[in-house]
């Protein structure tokens, strides 16, 4: 991610003064939390019918 | 009084009962322990001596006039300090929380305090159960026992710390993605994350509501599951508290696993993810002292490692970041710098991808739920490296997210880490039992056979 990506997104989160304070927590935090996530995908496979999705979210079953 | 060293409540219960030793005289053993040992190991964080001897006092009163409560009634333990004590501070190990006392205990607290226990103290923490081992906050890390330059493993770091050194024979610690069984793993000691809703989380500063889990720290299965008889419950407190029976652990502990079906989750440590070979080792050598014992132990097939990691982290972040999201925006300065990175991930998690996160958690716990209908226990790894140097941020760094703890955390069933030996630096090894949701009782009488045919839990590190 560019510096004005990671400074755009720390301001939509509302983490401007943080992001000012602490750059490179901030732009390592928005870079691991966008590390991928394609195991989700696979593993969700069978639950993306939009007309069976609703069976497929428990908090904590 | 060196016969008291590393008492266990199975034997010291007994002799309470019988008058034989005082809980006062107990109590103050264990303080002079903490006293002596604790500047080396920073386990504790607070010792409520003055509490301790109060309470110390109204429970031999109450056995001196034949009012005995039952196993836990004069038995010290310690809290991990992120579980309330009324008029005591719970700081959570974090300079953010160094001032806040406690206005009402834990619903844990209460059911120790109703069964007679006796609090010696809090006990250290990574930063909110999140950061890690750190020297930018009010109080150090604590150390491991066997080996003070290694990582005592976390987040319930003193927790393990003070009852692996035998300090205490209990402690209470959290498990949101292991860190109840990782402290224990890396201290030798036994390690309980019982069943999501079994034991109460009011009181208890969380992490990730969703993943958090409360358990008990011991020295031997039989001791674990005597304390976790004692805070097992219900609790209205707490809107994910079931209300399940959970009182035949102990009955039936020493049942053996003869004709038992164990699964052995060996890609997880094989080739989902590279294991240290020590580590491999230790459950080999379990699974045949399991079979010798008469269980039936087969490999069996989960999804990938990679998927239940991927989707406890997004559940992790954006939970988590709930909790502190005020804090780390007007009082960033006050976290370490370790919990700072950890907790701020949340900010940029979509929703999007916390959704996913909890419809892939939704097929991961079918894929475990349809498995456990042909297998009464699975084993695996808990850790996959051995625990490294305190003073190494990045191999701490590297270590702590190498593990096998994740998985039991998304199903929410009852998962406890036991002692598969020592490797050849001295350090110890570990494994990980887990059963059905609610069958706390298989997985301690699994965990009790093979620790008493293996024998690790006797051993004891030299701390004097």
């Amino acid at each position: 991610m560019t510096e004005q990506q990671v400074a755009e997104m720390a301001m939509r989160v509302g983490l401007a003064d943080v992001f000012a304070q602490y750059p490179e927590i901030v732009r390592a935090a928005a870079a691991r939390a966008h590390a991928p996530l394609s195991p989700l995908d696979a593993v969700r496979a069978g639950t993306t019918e939009p007309a069976h999705m609703f069976q497929a979210i428990d908090s904590n079953p | 009084m060196k016969e008291l060293d590393y008492f266990t409540i199975a034997e010291i219960s007994g002799r309470l009962q019988s008058r034989e030793v005082s809980p006062v005289e107990l109590t103050r053993h264990v303080l002079s322990r903490i006293d002596k040992l604790d500047p080396e190991l920073n386990a504790f964080l607070e010792v409520t001596a003055d509490l301790a001897l109060e309470q110390a006092r109204v429970a031999e009163a109450e056995i001196l006039n034949g009012r005995y409560r039952g196993p836990m009634h004069g038995i010290p333990y310690g809290l991990k300090d992120l579980i309330d004590v009324a008029g005591l501070r719970t700081t959570c190990h974090s300079k953010i929380r160094a001032d806040n006392v406690a206005q009402r205990d834990a619903h844990v607290v209460t059911r120790l305090h109703e069964a007679g226990a006796i609090l010696v103290g809090k006990l250290a923490l990574h930063e909110f159960g999140s950061g890690g081992p750190t020297l930018d906050l009010p109080w150090p890390p604590a150390r491991n026992p066997w080996n003070r330059d290694i990582h005592p493993g976390g987040s319930s770091s003193g927790s393990a710390s003070a009852v692996a050194a035998g300090m205490i024979p209990a402690s209470l610690g959290t498990d949101t993605g292991g860190s109840v069984r990782n402290p224990a793993t890396c201290c030798g000691v036994v390690g309980m994350k019982p069943t999501y809703g079994t034991v109460s989380r009011s009181g208890v500063m969380p992490l990730s509501f969703s993943l958090d889990h409360v358990g008990p720290l011991t020295r031997t299965v039989e001791d674990n599951a005597i304390v976790y008889e004692a805070i097992a419950g219900y609790d209205p407190g707490d809107i994910t508290s079931r209300d399940v029976v959970t009182k035949s652990c102990l009955r039936q502990l020493r049942g053996g696993v003869k004709g038992l079906r164990i699964g052995c989750i060996e890609h997880f440590y094989t080739t989902d993810a590279a294991a240290d070979e020590e580590m491999k080792a230790g459950i080999d050598e379990a699974a045949a002292v399991l079979r010798r014992l008469g269980a039936d132990v087969r490999s069996v097939t989960l999804p990938a490692l990679s998927h239940w990691a991927a989707c406890g982290r997004a559940i992790i972040q954006s939970e988590s970041y709930v909790v502190h999201e005020a804090w780390l925006k007007t009082r960033p300065q006050d976290y370490c710098e370790i919990s700072r990175r950890k907790l701020m991930q949340g900010a940029f998690v979509r929703a999007e991808e916390y959704i996913k996160a909890l419809q892939a958690r939704t097929a991961l716990c079918a894929a475990f739920n349809e498995l456990m209908r042909d297998y009464d226990a699975v084993i695996t790894l808990s850790g996959l490296a051995l625990p490294c140097r305190l003073d190494d941020p990045e191999e701490v760094a590297r270590t702590y997210e190498r593990h096998v703890r994740m998985p039991f955390n998304i199903t929410g069933s009852p998962a406890i880490a036991v002692p598969t030996g020592f490797s050849k630096s001295g350090l110890p090894l570990g494994m990980q039992i887990a059963g059905k949701a609610f069958d706390e009782a298989t997985v301690y009488r699994v965990a009790f056979a093979y620790c008493e045919a293996s024998g690790w839990t006797g051993r004891k590190p030299t701390v004097q």
